[in-house]
């Protein structure tokens, strides 16, 4: 048997652990996270997820994916590990809130922040500017990889019908498993059964799983802030399916 | 691509990027990289069953990570010996590492000088002479071997 591999895109922030966590249950395969792979670190902390992710659960059989592996970065042209790949896409004001509340808690932490980051700390630390540099960072991703052939997903219809969602991108790699996989993928990666949460919940502690909904960024932008991010924003947004030309609006 | 576009599994391991994510960019001592080289070959033999081919470009100068790693992988090992003239390399010089040797700015640039001894390989199963040789051809060769070793 051939070991294939999906390939799951996105800018970051955008649920691309929780999807590939059900995928690799699925299909029996192994999460591969690149970087933390090469330096030696686990991608969760959760024994829970690392039990189910690893590619060799008990009384099941190998599929011909033996691997889901993530990308953050924008060249898809480099990327030529398969042909079977998942662009995963969130509303770009989610994205910047939780992408804002992560840098708040790595900035407590201390350290960990690569020199760039330190050098533009000044600039990161205003809300709003951190939000726009995330957006432009995000068009800048998405521009990359949507004229490339793949599976398009949005995080917001993952968390209205995620069975659908997860069925679609099964059909997509011609693989047919028992519903009831599909069904205990969904369970075993819920957001309560991952953060002891419901959704909507918020730990900052946990700025990998923060809230797991659609919307926060109309409780957490000011009316100036989403009306001058729609101002710059509302154009790029459209092509890639997102409303954000008026406040709260969602495509 | 060669191996990708035969519609095979194939991860790399590039030196630089294992370096980079595990932050021992500067390291050079023999104990950082022989613990870097072993930690290589256990990341190789945990994706053993997920991939078809890996294939792992760092800097491996002692001969006892590369025993290992045959012993490891067995006749799925294929050591290639890059070869290459002191001068063609300072003629390159990427990263500009030749040119701070000869400057004195670093002490340890493995193979050059005072720095720390190459253990040449004895029986690799494909020596590149990269200073004579087009990338073609040796690729050719690697692929054959690949082909003769019966892992493809």
């Amino acid at each position: 048997m051939t070991s294939k591999v999906v390939l799951v895109a996105d800018y970051g922030r955008s649920g691309q652990g929780w999807l590939s966590y059900m995928l690799c249950y699925i299909l029996n395969a192994a999460f591969v996270e690149p970087y933390d792979f090469l330096a030696g670190r686990s991608y969760t902390n959760s024994g829970h997820v690392l039990g189910l992710t690893q590619g060799n659960l008990p009384g099941r059989e190998r599929t011909n994916y033996s691997m889901i592996i993530k990308t953050h970065y924008a060249t898809p042209a480099r990327l030529t590990l398969t042909d079977k790949v998942i662009v995963l896409i969130r509303d770009p004001r989610d994205v910047a809130v939780s992408a804002y509340f992560r840098f708040r808690k790595m900035r407590g932490e201390g350290g960990t922040r690569p020199l760039r980051s330190k050098l533009f700390g000044f600039l990161k630390a205003n809300r709003f500017t951190n939000l726009l540099t995330t957006y432009f960072r995000w068009v800048r991703f998405y521009r990359a990889w949507w004229p490339t052939d793949h599976y398009l997903v949005r995080y917001e219809d993952l968390l209205i019908d995620p069975q659908g969602i997860l069925r679609g991108i099964l059909a997509y790699l011609d693989v047919h498993p028992d519903e009831r996989q599909v069904e205990d993928a969904v369970r075993e990666f819920s957001f309560a059964t991952i953060t002891g949460r419901q959704r909507g919940q918020e730990d900052n502690n946990n700025p990998e799983f923060r809230k797991g909904i659609a919307g926060d960024f109309a409780n957490r932008f000011s009316k100036l802030e989403l009306r001058l991010f729609g101002l710059y924003a509302g154009i790029d947004g459209a092509d890639f399916g997102y409303d954000l030309g008026r406040a709260g609006t969602k495509r | 691509m060669r191996l990708r576009a035969e519609g095979r599994t194939v991860l790399t391991f590039d030196g630089d990027q294992v370096r980079k994510a595990r932050g021992i960019e500067t390291d050079f001592s023999r104990a950082g990289i022989l613990k870097n080289n072993y930690e290589v070959i256990r990341q190789c033999e945990s994706m053993r069953d997920l991939c078809d081919h890996a294939i792992v470009s760092l800097i491996s100068p002692f001969s006892e990570t590369r025993e290992e790693a045959r012993k490891v992988f067995g006749e799925e090992y294929i050591e290639v010996y890059m070869r290459c003239a002191v001068e063609a390399l300072i003629g390159r010089d990427p990263k500009g590492l030749y040119r701070k040797a000869i400057a004195g700015e670093i002490d340890n640039l493995i193979g050059f000088r005072e720095g720390p001894a190459y253990d040449i390989p004895k029986s690799p199963e494909i020596v590149v002479d990269s200073d004579q040789e087009a990338v073609e051809g040796a690729v050719e060769r690697i692929i054959e071997m690949v082909y003769r070793r019966g892992v493809l």
